[in-house]
């Protein structure tokens, strides 16, 4: 029926067709001779590399390079909702959503030659975060854990106090979530500058206030990764982070998250990422300073904030606005809530109900930080128009952190992010009465919401690990609508992080997620 | 002679004890927590008091100083609070970077200000002259820090003869002479300005004196009039002002080195502050006090050799 030409056309067409698909993609772009990253960190020193102590934004990339966890986060994207396999190939929860398994990938190795990853090192490293005694800043993080079992050098089951159906989330790449070797702590390795992982690099080199040296992981169970060292240079000066990057000396830098910087450096041919989740900024209301026990006057300032001028000040690739007391893309989060509009007639009328017609005056420690003085002088001229007269008493950002936790401040300017993403953390530390500053069990409530006025506690305790996902949410929607009537606090935006790197640096992602780069088995270096 | 020395090493003796007794209490007076800046904003009542602990940091305020005189006294300067590696070691580690830096400043202060300022002197009221004092006063408007930046886009980024990243471990001499250039030029033009205008001064009050009139009028080249006899005096006054610029030097190390993000004593220092590392930022500023302590010193030692008629009785 066919002409043997024909068919032997096909047959050569094919073939070609499929050769090409299999094709090697590096073919097509030339790698960089010499496969060292080196990055221009926005920081003096890191402080520690142990994963379940570090909280510094200097060692979260460095971190999340060496160490890895039972699930991932979907390359370049933190999303608890999407995880994937990580050093667990799989898992199950009981129906109850207490008791869940994972199955341990096997044949992964440490790092130095201390053995094979199993089951142990799980358990040690849960209980280590647990433990009170070495008094880990993620402990409570873990508190609804009951006990971890070791099944066989292969599986682990976690038992949970209460029901969580979002447990998972807790054991991703990301502080209490960071797997440890039961070895090494052992043979008493230091973790701080000696840390241990699975990851594709291994930590090499600690040069104080100066650099820290990863070098490839041959043996990494992903792969062997095409980088071949990554030097984490610390460079606190921007300026000098900046002339790095245009030198080429460095393949990325953090930058500060200012419109005029970001359109600087992509004028100039580099690339510029924006990731979230990052910090929300919230101006919490002292209620427990007069005149802000008022909620007219609470509304008054709410109505007298005028989100869009912040907005434009930070740039508007840059922050977007906030309303909820649940920053938006947090589990739980909604936006049928009251809103206060910008409207100074309106905030006035409330300021003159509440006896306040000729507006008031407060003083409020502030800190220096770059992310957190200018936008409270912005806010300070806004509140000027509806009366109020907001006088600063700047200080240093360590010493803005103690000032408000001895509850000297009004208000209080925060900006956070917390890990898992869900009302439960976010609510546990800034609204409810047990972590009322003062309190001995004090987190960051500086509103003393739940401590000096009526809260949402009642809520937040049927919400907290109720089994039901979507009555868990019902709940948490309750508390957010709750807040906002009582307008305790001011939420204002989310402000992304900012970096910039060379075109030639192919992380083999899309970053869209994490303070600052990290590099992967995947990321390679190309030729310039 | 011996006795001069003597009573200014026991001054020194004093200011030693001094100046780490006021570090030690303005430290602690200042209301941060360095617990806060290591663990975060989420650690728990616990785990904050048990760093404190650990860091000594809940012991009344005299027992901590008792325990920080008494290491000073053993040569034993603690652990950094922060990454708990040796405050010795890392001083010991950083110092000579400090310390060339600060030597080649002086060195590029010296010869740049003192030739201007003769040159300015000897040819006052001409171009020469408008020139010389145009660079001083650049020299006091321009901040070092903004200089070196400055410096860093021209030779660095334009040029590309200077590295901007200044690693300096495992570099051969010629390296790290090369890499010493551009930040030792940042903070000795600035400190040349200030020479530059007092060797002026200085050289314009001998130059009027009539022991030079004398010696002109004898026939002596001007060259051996300026340099002779005219300059050895000029000295006594220079350098007793570069002796006072020692401490402007060194603060100036401290931002050149955070531009150049060179390794030194100031960019520990500036880091031990960020982190409210209390024992790193008393033996830093420690170092300094006995630094400008013994710049002055020997300061004052270097008039007897300048100047015959003093004499340390």
């Amino acid at each position: 029926m066919f002409k043997r030409s024909t068919v032997l056309s096909a047959v050569c067409a094919t073939l070609v067709v499929a050769a090409l698909q299999h094709a090697p993609v590096a073919h097509a772009q030339k790698l960089a001779t010499e496969q060292v990253v080196r990055f221009g960190m926005a920081f003096n020193d890191i402080g520690t590399l142990d994963p379940h102590v570090s909280v510094g934004s200097s060692e979260t990339p460095i971190v999340m390079t060496i160490f890895q966890s039972l699930v991932d986060f979907p390359g370049g994207e933190m999303n608890g909702d999407k995880v994937v396999p990580g050093l667990a190939e799989r898992w199950e929860a009981s129906a109850d959503k207490k008791v869940w398994n994972f199955h341990l990938r096997r044949g992964v190795q440490w790092h130095k030659g201390f053995g094979e990853f199993t089951a142990e090192d799980v358990k040690f490293s849960i209980e280590r975060v647990m433990s009170k005694e070495f008094g880990s800043p993620f402990r409570k993080s873990l508190q609804n854990i009951e006990r971890v079992d070791i099944v066989n050098p292969y599986r682990v089951g976690i038992v949970l106090k209460q029901p969580d159906p979002t447990f998972v989330h807790l054991m991703g790449g990301y502080q209490a979530g960071y797997i440890m070797s039961k070895k090494a702590a052992d043979k008493n390795t230091d973790p701080k500058l000696n840390p241990i992982g699975t990851g594709p690099f291994v930590m090499s080199e600690y040069k104080a206030r100066e650099s820290v040296t990863l070098v490839r992981n041959d043996t990494f169970w992903r792969g062997k990764p095409i980088v071949e060292r990554i030097v984490y240079q610390f460079m606190p000066e921007a300026s000098t982070r900046e002339l790095a990057l245009k030198s080429g000396e460095v393949s990325a830098i953090g930058i500060q998250a200012k419109q005029e910087i970001v359109d600087r450096l992509r004028n100039g041919g580099f690339a510029v990422d924006l990731t979230a989740p990052a910090n929300t900024f919230v101006l919490y209301l002292n209620v427990n300073k007069k005149p802000l026990d008022d909620v007219r006057v609470r509304r008054a300032l709410a109505h007298g904030t005028d989100r869009a001028n912040l907005i434009a000040f930070l740039g508007k690739d840059l922050a977007k606005a906030e309303y909820s007391a649940l920053p938006v893309g947090y589990t739980g989060h909604i936006d049928n809530i009251t809103k206060y509009p910008y409207d100074v007639a309106r905030a006035k009328a409330l300021l003159a109900e509440a006896g306040l017609s000729k507006g008031f005056t407060m003083t409020v420690n502030m800190s220096n930080s770059n992310i957190y003085l200018p936008p409270m002088q912005i806010i300070q001229e806004q509140w000027k128009k509806i009366g109020v007269t907001v006088v600063l008493k700047v200080v240093d950002h360590p010493t803005y952190h103690r000032l408000i936790r001895q509850d000297e401040n009004p208000l209080v300017l925060y900006g956070a992010f917390r890990f898992p993403m869900t009302g439960q953390l976010y609510f546990d530390q800034f609204y409810a009465g047990a972590a009322s500053i003062g309190k001995p069990t004090a987190i960051t409530n500086f509103i003393h919401y739940g401590d000096i006025i009526p809260g949402i506690d009642d809520l937040l305790a049927k919400a907290t690990y109720n089994p039901n996902g979507p009555e868990q949410l019902r709940l948490w929607g309750e508390v957010q609508k709750k807040v906002a009537q009582d307008a305790v606090s001011i939420p204002l935006y989310t402000q992304y992080y900012a970096m910039a790197r060379l075109k030639s640096l192919d992380l083999g992602h899309v970053q869209k997620s994490f303070s600052f780069y990290y590099i992967t088995e995947k990321s390679r270096l190309l030729a310039r | 002679m011996f006795s001069f020395i003597l009573r200014r090493m026991l001054s020194l003796v004093l200011i030693a004890i001094a100046v780490p007794t006021i570090v030690f209490f303005v430290m602690r007076m200042v209301p941060a927590d360095p617990a806060y800046v290591v663990l975060g904003d989420q650690a728990t009542a616990e785990s904050l008091a048990a760093f404190r602990q650990k860091a000594g940091l809940d012991q009344p305020l005299l027992v901590q100083y008792g325990e920080f005189v008494s290491g000073l006294a053993r040569g034993d300067l603690g652990k950094s609070m922060i990454t708990g590696q040796s405050i010795s070691a890392q001083i010991a580690d950083v110092f000579p970077d400090t310390l060339s830096l600060a030597l080649g400043a002086l060195v590029i202060g010296a010869l740049v200000g003192i030739s201007i300022g003769v040159i300015t002197a000897v040819w006052r009221n001409t171009w020469i002259d408008f020139v010389g004092r145009v660079f001083a006063l650049l020299g006091f408007s321009f901040p070092s820090f903004y200089l070196g930046v400055l410096l860093l886009l021209i030779f660095s980024v334009w040029l590309g003869w200077f590295p901007v990243v200044h690693t300096m471990r495992g570099d051969g001499w010629g390296e790290y002479l090369h890499k010493l250039a551009l930040p030792a030029l940042s903070l000795g033009l600035v400190q040349a300005a200030y020479v530059t205008r007092l060797t002026r001064s200085a050289m314009l009050e001998v130059l009027g004196q009539d022991y030079v009139r004398t010696a002109f009028a004898k026939g002596l080249a001007p060259r051996k009039v300026y340099f002779k006899h005219a300059l050895r005096n000029v000295l006594i006054t220079v350098i007793t002002a570069m002796g006072v610029y020692t401490g402007t030097i060194l603060g100036g190390a401290i931002l050149t080195e955070t531009v150049f993000n060179r390794p030194g004593l100031g960019k520990l220092l500036i880091g031990a502050i960020a982190q409210r590392d209390y024992n790193l930022i008393q033996s830093g500023l420690i170092m300094f006090a006995l630094v400008i302590m013994v710049v002055n010193l020997l300061v004052d030692l270097s008039y007897g050799l300048l100047d015959p008629r003093i004499k340390y009785s």
